[in-house]
C-alpha cells in the first residue's frame, strides 16, 4: 500500500528483490551474485569454487603435477586460497590438469622463537588439511615502507621456491589488493611493473600466480564466514598515513559509488606490456631501460626533466623509483 | 625551512618547492619557474619560429601564468611568435561571466589581442541551459566536446596554427589516475603526450606538463598577476572532482608522486593493436572528425531533440545509426 495517498498500487520506494530465491536451486537466497542474481550459501560456494577453479584452468600455467609454494599468512585471502585449493584438489577426478602438489609458506618477520604459538597454531591450520608447511624468516627485515615490506616477502618466497625445486608459487592477491598495489605502483614512479602486478602469472623474477584475482575481498570474506573459516570477514579502513593508505581508502570508497573501479585497474595492468630487459632493479625486480642513467636522450620526459634540473645521483642498481625513495629515506 | 635561499644564500626564502623541497627567495624562484618552462619548450620542440599561436585564455591562473610568461619568454629568446588569447563563453552565469572580464584586462595589460567565441553563437545553447536539460551527471562530456571544438574554430578564425593550453602536472597526473580507474586505455596511451593532435591541423602544446599547480598558484601571486580564482560551480560533481581530491590527499604526503605519477604514465605500453584513426571531416558541420558525424553534432542532435542522453553512454552506436538513419 502507498504511503503518500494511501492508494492500494505498490509503494514504489520499496526496491523490489527480484533475487529472494537462488537462480540455481530455487531455495531461499541470501546474497546477490553481481550479474548472476541470488544465490543461497551452498550455490554461493560451488559459484566461488568453480570460478577458483576456472581461473587456474584458463590461464593454461599450471601444469600436471607441478609443485607450488603457497604464501600463507592466515589473513582473510590466504585463508580462503588455503580452504579453496584444499576442495579443489580433493575433487580432481577426470581433471587432471588441476592436479598439482602444494606446500604452504609462513614468512614470519619478528622472532620465531617468541611467536612460536601463532607459528603452531597455522601449521595445525594447514596440516589439517593435508597439506606440508614451512616457516621461513624474510631474506632482509629492515624495511621503511609497505612496498618494500611486500617486495622482501615476494622474493624470500620466490627464493624459497626456487631452492626447493618448486616449479610456481601462489599468493592469496584478491582484485581489492591487485588494484591498490598496481594504483600505488603507479603513483610511487613504478608503472612499469604496472603490468606484472595485475597479470595472473608475474613472471619479474619467478612465475608467482595469483587464482585469486577475479575475487573482491568482500567475495572472500562471504566465502569465509559462510565456510566458517577460522579467518577475519573483512579489514577496517587503513587509518595510516601513508600513499598506500590513502589509496587504498580511496579505490574502496569509489568502488562503492563506480562499481567498476576494481576490475577497470586490474584491466588496464593486464594489457600493459611490460618489456622483458635483462637488467632488472635490484630492490623492485622491474626491468630497466638500457639508458636509465642516461639523461642525454633527445626525448623530453619526466625523468630528463628532473636529471636537467636537480641532477640526482642515481644508483645504477636501481630504478627511478626505488633511487628516489633511497634519497627520501637517506 | 633554512634561513637562505638554497640557491642565492643571500635572500630569506619564500617558497619550498614541492618537487626537490628546496627553499628559494622570490626572485630565484621566478628564474627558475621562467627557466623550467622555457627548458620544457624547447627540448619538447613546441613551437617554430613564425608560429601563431593561440592561448587558451579562461581567465584562471593557468591561463593568466601561461600568457604572461609566453609574452616574456617570447620577448627574451626571440621564439618569433605571433600570440593571441582566445576565451571561450560556455555561458555559466555567476562563473564566466566574470572570469571573461578578467581576460579583457589581460588583453591590455599584456597587449596581446583577443578574440572570444561562445557556446551561444555556435551551438544556440549554453552550459546552464545544458544542465537544465541533462542534470548534474555528464555535463562535462557536453562542456568538454563543445569547448574543444570551440577553441579550433577560433584558432581557425584568428589563423592560428598551434593552440598552447596550461594544463598544468597537477591536471596531467589527474588524467593518467582517470584513465586507468575508468580503463580507458586509447586515452592513457596519449594523454602524457606534450603535443597532442600533431597530425591534424591544430597541434596543441601543454608548456606547464611538469610545472605543479602549487607553483602556478604562487608564480601569480607574487607577480601580483590579475587573475579569477573560482572552480566552476558545476565541477564538484564531476568524476574529475574525486580523483583531484585523491591526488591533493597524495600531494600532502608525498609532493613528489605528481611527477612519479607523469613519469608512470609516460612509461604505460600496452598490447593492443595501432588502430589509426582516420580524419575526415563531419558530414554535418564540415568540422575534424573521425567519423561521419562529429561528437559535437550528435550531442547537438540529442539537445535538440529533447533527448540529451542520446550521444552519452554504451548505447550510442545504435543512436549515432538512428540519427544517421533520421537525418542524413
Amino acid at each position: 500500500m502507498c504511503d503518500d495517498c494511501s492508494c492500494s498500487s505498490v509503494d514504489k520506494r520499496i526496491q523490489t528483490f527480484d533475487d529472494q530465491k537462488c537462480k540455481k536451486c530455487g531455495e531461499a537466497s541470501v546474497i546477490k551474485v553481481h550479474q548472476q542474481g541470488g544465490h543461497c550459501v551452498e550455490c554461493f560456494l560451488i559459484h566461488c569454487r568453480h570460478k577458483f577453479a576456472a581461473s587456474i584452468g584458463k590461464a593454461n600455467d599450471v601444469k600436471y603435477k607441478s609443485k607450488v609454494a603457497v604464501g600463507y599468512n592466515a589473513g582473510s585471502s590466504s585463508t580462503a586460497l588455503l580452504h579453496l585449493l584444499s576442495t579443489m584438489l580433493s575433487r580432481i577426478g577426470k581433471r587432471k590438469k588441476l592436479e598439482f602438489i602444494c606446500h604452504f609458506v609462513y614468512i614470519c618477520f619478528e622472532d620465531l622463537d617468541e611467536n612460536s604459538q601463532t607459528i603452531e597454531s597455522l601449521q595445525s591450520n594447514v596440516t589439517s588439511l593435508g597439506f606440508t608447511f614451512s616457516c621461513i624468516q624474510p631474506i632482509a627485515t629492515f624495511h621503511y615502507n609497505r612496498y618494500l615490506k611486500r617486495e622482501i616477502m615476494l622474493k624470500t618466497l620466490c627464493n624459497f621456491a626456487a631452492s626447493g625445486n618448486f616449479d610456481y608459487c601462489m599468493i592469496g592477491w584478491t582484485s581489492n589488493s591487485i588494484a591498490i598495489n598496481g594504483l600505488s605502483d603507479v603513483i610511487t614512479g613504478r608503472g612499469d611493473g604496472f603490468g606484472f602486478t595485475a597479470k595472473f602469472n608475474d613472471n619479474k623474477l619467478f612465475p608467482i600466480l595469483k587464482p585469486l584475482k577475479d575475487f573482491t575481498d568482500k567475495e572472500i570474506g562471504l566465502y569465509n564466514y559462510f565456510s566458517k573459516t577460522p579467518a577475519p570477514i573483512y579489514s577496517l579502513l587503513n587509518d595510516s598515513i601513508s600513499t598506500y593508505a590513502v589509496t587504498e581508502n580511496f579505490v574502496r570508497g569509489l568502488q562503492s559509488g563506480y562499481i567498476s573501479t576494481l576490475s577497470n585497474i586490474v584491466n588496464i595492468g593486464s594489457k600493459h606490456s611490460s618489456s622483458v630487459n635483462q637488467n632488472k632493479c635490484e630492490v623492485c625486480s622491474i626491468p630497466m631501460p638500457n639508458h636509465v642513467n642516461d639523461s642525454n636522450t633527445d626525448k623530453l620526459t619526466a625523468r630528463s626533466f628532473l636529471d636537467h634540473f636537480d641532477k640526482p645521483k642515481y644508483l645504477k642498481t636501481l630504478c627511478y623509483a626505488c633511487n628516489l625513495q633511497n634519497f627520501e629515506n637517506g | 625551512m633554512t634561513l637562505d635561499c638554497d640557491i642565492c644564500h643571500e635572500n630569506p626564502p619564500i617558497i619550498k618547492r614541492p618537487r626537490n623541497q628546496k627553499a628559494l627567495c622570490k626572485q630565484c624562484f621566478f628564474l627558475a619557474f621562467e627557466e623550467e618552462i622555457h627548458y620544457t619548450i624547447v627540448k619538447g620542440k613546441l613551437f617554430s619560429s613564425g608560429d601563431v599561436v593561440a592561448i587558451g585564455a579562461s581567465g584562471g591562473k593557468d591561463s593568466t601564468v601561461l600568457a604572461y610568461i609566453l609574452k616574456l619568454l617570447n620577448d627574451k629568446y626571440s621564439y618569433g611568435l605571433k600570440l593571441y588569447l582566445l576565451s571561450v563563453d560556455e555561458g555559466i552565469t555567476g562563473y564566466r561571466d566574470h572570469s571573461l572580464a578578467t581576460v579583457k584586462r589581460n588583453e591590455v595589460q599584456y597587449a596581446i589581442p583577443l578574440k572570444i567565441v561562445s557556446y551561444k553563437d555556435l551551438y544556440g545553447w549554453t552550459m546552464d541551459d545544458i544542465v537544465k536539460a541533462t542534470g548534474l551527471k555528464n555535463n562535462c562530456t557536453f562542456c568538454g566536446v563543445f569547448r574543444r571544438q570551440a577553441l579550433d574554430r577560433g584558432a581557425l578564425i584568428i589563423g592560428a596554427n598551434k593552440v598552447v593550453t596550461g594544463h598544468n602536472a597537477d591536471d596531467i597526473a589527474e588524467t593518467v589516475l582517470m584513465n586507468i580507474l575508468r580503463g580507458d586505455v586509447t586515452r592513457l596511451k596519449r594523454c602524457t603526450d606534450i603535443i597532442t593532435g600533431e597530425e591534424d591541423a591544430l597541434p596543441r602544446c601543454k608548456p606547464f606538463k611538469y610545472i605543479y599547480e602549487r607553483e602556478i598558484v604562487m608564480y601569480a601571486y607574487f607577480k601580483k598577476l590579475d587573475y579569477f580564482a573560482t572552480e566552476c560551480v558545476y565541477a564538484p560533481n564531476s568524476y574529475r572532482g574525486h580523483v583531484r581530491t585523491f591526488l591533493k590527499d597524495l600531494e600532502r604526503i608525498r609532493p613528489a608522486c605528481i611527477l612519479d605519477i607523469i613519469h608512470s604514465g609516460e612509461n604505460l605500453t600496452f598490447n593492443q593493436p595501432n588502430n589509426s584513426i582516420k580524419r575526415g571531416n563531419c558530414i554535418r558541420c564540415g568540422f575534424v572528425s573521425s567519423n561521419d558525424i562529429c561528437k559535437a553534432c550528435l550531442l547537438l542532435e540529442g539537445l535538440n531533440k529533447g533527448l540529451p542522453k542520446l550521444a552519452i553512454g554504451k548505447k550510442k552506436q545504435k543512436q549515432q545509426a538512428l540519427l544517421q538513419y533520421n537525418n542524413f
